[in-house]
């Protein structure tokens, strides 16, 4: 899906800032742990079942029922974080030599791969807002371009300034190469 | 009739489950695959990950299943 041109060279690939992906594991993780907790508890401490239920199930089976479905809820639980760092690992930009390319998977079942020129940008905004994105340096970076054509953005990228730079210095050497100046 | 009704709801369960395993797995896979990033290589690493837990999770709940049923 990403060919690179001839004489094309990947100068760097950005993805969110490592600690977005934490945050948006932080749920699962509490989920995920819970339920192994769970397990332990369930196969080590016996629990004393009422005799409505063991007339009903052996109590044998009891334990390994609810083994079996916490086993099941950890399954679903490991796919939602397969999903969440799929999103995270395949959300890039890769800036090359000669254009910006950006890659996002909206969901599980859509995607969405563009490139911009970087004789088109006319400028680059970058957004660092909040504590945490101050404190660790990251932040959502904006390409302007000429023309109606849409906007880029490099969502929470680490060190978004210097990204910013590199951005220009690619310009100016591709400028410098197709004689633009 | 209940222990037959609750080891029919489990084991639909378990295909259902299994299904939806079976499923997003093949479709990060292809995804990988269809993206096709310069820094892929790394990645490989992380889907066989990916690939041997998931499997590691359905064997464990097919044998814990397997011991209900028998």
């Amino acid at each position: 899906m990403i060919e690179l041109r001839e004489n094309e060279e990947v100068w760097t690939i950005k993805r969110r800032h490592p600690v977005v992906l934490a945050i948006s594991l932080i749920p699962v993780s509490l989920f995920l742990i819970i339920t192994i907790l769970l397990m332990f508890l369930v196969c080590c401490i016996n629990i004393d079942i009422p005799e409505m239920i063991i007339n009903i199930i052996p109590g044998d089976d009891i334990v390994l029922t609810v083994l079996y479905i916490l086993s099941l809820s950890l399954i679903i639980l490991w796919q939602i974080s397969v999903v969440v760092f799929v999103n995270y690992y395949l959300d890039c930009w890769i800036i090359t030599n000669e254009r910006t390319i950006s890659t996002e998977l909206k969901t599980l079942f859509s995607r969405n791969v563009s490139s911009i020129s970087h004789n088109r940008i006319q400028d680059i905004t970058v957004e660092v807002k909040g504590f945490l994105q101050t404190f660790l340096n990251y932040g959502n970076l904006q390409i302007q371009t000429a023309g109606k054509f849409h906007e880029f953005i490099f969502k929470e990228i680490p060190e978004p300034y210097k990204t910013k730079e590199l951005i220009f210095k690619a310009q100016k050497e591709f400028r410098k190469s197709r004689d633009f100046n | 009739m209940i222990i037959e009704s609750l080891n029919i709801v489990l084991v639909f369960l378990y295909i259902v489950v299994a299904l939806i395993t079976v499923k997003i797995t093949f479709t990060v896979f292809y995804h990988f695959k269809k993206f096709d990033l310069p820094d892929i290589e790394k990645s490989k690493g992380i889907l066989e990950i990916i690939k041997w837990i998931s499997l590691f999770l359905l064997i464990v709940s097919f044998v814990i299943l397997a011991l209900i049923l028998l």
